[in-house]
């Protein structure tokens, strides 16, 4: 069953040509200023030599590159220069993700990720354009790997066919109301201060100009436009990137499928899964909707909840345990009891705050007492957002033990409410903090640490009932 | 090793020199500053003064809080150890406990700096698959047996499973 080396499809050429045009634009756009004030021949020169370069590399990767699938393991040859030869045995594949964009499907091809366990960043092999029988034909050989090594275990769960998918309603709902316009602008405004000292003085002081006949109302509706343009772009990028959402689960695994224009799919097999969480910014609270993701174990080194694996981005409140009763049947969510808040939380988080946000104010005093009416404004604005938020804080701080499984969290970020669901065995260290003046007043700190990309994810509870961290600690114990 | 156990005392000299150890580093610092204030003009001069005496202060304040708070620390810190879990407790005023089960365990780690070298001390450091925690310094032979019996007991969680 050993199969010959293969190429990528000649499709793949055109990949490498648009990844490296892409991590070059920026550079070579910098350049172009650079060389605004020299001759036009040697700037054409220039880009002709960049881009025969870059074609020439894109060709020689795409001739030097090939897989061959054997037996135990997938092989993949690559390098121009320092050979690499690559094996990864079928059985230590994490998962395959595969992307396909709407004009490639026609043709039948993909981009395949095969990703393992291994420290290294990104995928451990990509495949740049493959016929799209290729991933079934991977499953096959992995499936024919575990069949071989593990005895046939018949108490194995399988669920097949639960499926669910969003709704339009819910997506709009999701891009409408997702801040990520926000993050994009604040790219576009650091982008602009490097462009800033790129270009020349004079230019820049001749837009300056310009700026001042327009007066300051026109100034402040163009940037309420650019605010504009920038939330609609990022609302229709949402949509097409989660249109179709679908969510599949069977065999241990769950699939997800999604995308308009570049169709993703991805699955992740439950074992990997270490904690759910649901997550709520308090517009979304309003509007009931939530996003649900999972905390697993993978080789990303991102920030704490950018490498949380999104797997449903928008569902109903009123849904949500409907959704985990069909993909995580141990959860008996009927179980969970929230308990009332006890009015010393409040005081306790409130407190804190108040301390914390006095002593920012008089920073903040001492550092503008010349301007009194924006002294006056940080206060209020930083007192209404402090204690709105420590508010939410101790009226969410919650937790419940479900059964002798699972642990049932509530905490709150800034705004957002978290909800975890986080099964005993993923737990792996348990902390009760208590000052001996808490003590008194019978209250304690709670903090879980998980496993979570390749580090570590903490989750920490404050200023709940000691009767309530003593149980979680002895349900952990036992 | 079914009961709660206090760290040496030995650890006390411990924390005694690495407070003395401190103590000369914020020297060296306020020797720079000393160095630094001759080559600066007479208006920096009063500045470099005033931050000496800062830092002089702050210095003093913690490493004599340190110093006093040593048997305070040493009473309070403890550890158990049954075949199930590792129990680390801390502190009076700010209280830790910190469980981590023995299956969780994914290697002991020994430490031994030229320090904890001089009392026959080692350093237990617990890992699990996310984070940490360590044991400051406990005697050697005991450190080589609590390293054993965490590691059999892991062994035997492990095949639990």
């Amino acid at each position: 069953m050993i199969s010959k080396a293969h190429r990528l499809h000649p499709a793949a050429i055109l990949f490498y040509l648009y990844k490296e045009l892409k991590s070059i634009i920026l550079p070579l756009f910098f350049m172009l200023i650079a060389l605004l004030n020299g001759s036009v021949i040697i700037m054409l020169l220039t880009i002709i030599g960049l881009i025969m370069i870059v074609i020439t590399h894109c060709l020689l990767k795409y001739f030097t590159f090939n897989y061959q699938l054997l037996d135990h393991e997938i092989l993949v040859r690559s390098g121009i220069f320092v050979k690499k030869v690559n094996h990864v045995p079928y059985d230590r594949i994490q998962n395959i993700t595969s992307n396909q964009w709407f004009f490639l499907k026609p043709f039948g091809l993909e981009e395949l990720e095969i990703e393992t366990a291994g420290h290294s960043e990104g995928p451990e092999v990509s495949l740049a354009a493959v016929s799209v029988k290729l991933k079934d034909e991977l499953n096959r050989y992995r499936s024919e790997v575990d069949t071989e090594d593990k005895p046939k275990n018949v108490s194995r769960e399988t669920f097949s066919g639960e499926s669910y998918s969003i709704t339009w309603r819910e997506l709009l709902k999701f891009s409408l109301t997702s801040p990520a316009f926000l993050s994009g602008l604040l790219a576009v405004l650091a982008v602009y201060g490097k462009i800033q000292n790129g270009i020349s003085k004079k230019f820049y002081e001749l837009a300056a100009n310009k700026m001042q006949h327009l007066g300051i109302i026109l100034t402040i509706v163009g940037l309420f436009l650019v605010m504009l343009i920038f939330y609609i772009v990022s609302v229709v990028v949402l949509i097409a990137k989660y249109y179709h959402f679908n969510l599949v689960k069977y065999d241990n695994k769950l699939q997800m499928k999604y995308g308009l224009f570049k169709t993703k799919k991805t699955s992740i097999s439950t074992g990997r899964v270490q904690a759910i969480v649901i997550k709520q910014t308090l517009l979304r609270r309003l509007l009931k909707i939530a996003t649900v993701k999972l905390v697993i174990i993978s080789n990303s080194k991102k920030e704490d909840t950018e490498k949380d694996i999104i797997i449903m981005p928008v569902i109903e409140s009123a849904q949500i345990d409907k959704f985990l009763n069909r993909f995580f049947p141990d959860i008996s969510t009927y179980k969970v009891k929230i308990k009332e808040p006890s009015p010393k939380t409040y005081y306790y988080d409130l407190r804190n705050t108040l301390i914390f946000t006095v002593i920012l104010n008089i920073i903040f005093g001492m550092l503008f007492y010349k301007i009194f009416w924006l002294v006056i404004i940080f206060a209020l604005v930083s007192l209404v957002f402090f204690m709105a938020s420590a508010y939410l804080k101790a009226r969410r701080s919650n937790l419940s033990i479900i059964d002798n499984k699972y642990l049932y969290l509530t905490n709150n970020h800034l705004f957002t409410k978290n909800t975890y669901f986080v099964p005993k065995s993923s737990i792996q260290i348990v902390e009760r903090r208590q000052s001996i003046w808490l003590e008194k007043n019978f209250f304690a700190h709670l903090r879980i640490s998980c496993r979570s990309g390749v580090g570590e994810r903490v989750i920490m509870v404050k200023y709940l009932s000691v009767d309530w961290i003593d149980e979680v600690v002895g349900w952990y114990k036992s | 090793m079914d009961k709660v156990e206090k760290l040496p005392e030995d650890i006390k000299t411990i924390w005694r020199i690495n407070v003395l150890i401190d103590g000369f580093l914020y020297l060296i610092i306020l020797l720079a500053l000393v160095i630094l204030s001759i080559f600066l003009p007479e208006k920096g001069q009063n500045f470099i003064e005033i931050v000496q005496i800062v830092v002089g202060v702050i210095a003093i304040a913690i490493l004599a809080g340190k110093l006093i708070l040593i048997p305070y620390r040493w009473n309070f810190w403890t550890y158990y150890i049954d075949e199930r879990q590792v129990e680390l407790h801390k502190g009076f005023f700010f209280r830790k406990q910190i469980i981590i089960p023995i299956a969780r365990i994914q290697n002991v780690t020994l430490k031994q700096g030229p320090i904890l070298r001089i009392k026959s001390l080692q350093k237990v450091i617990v890992v699990t698959a996310a984070g940490k925690s360590e044991i400051e310094g406990i005697k050697s032979d005991q450190a080589e047996a609590l390293k054993e019996l965490l590691m059999k007991l892991a062994q035997e969680a492990k095949n639990d499973i």
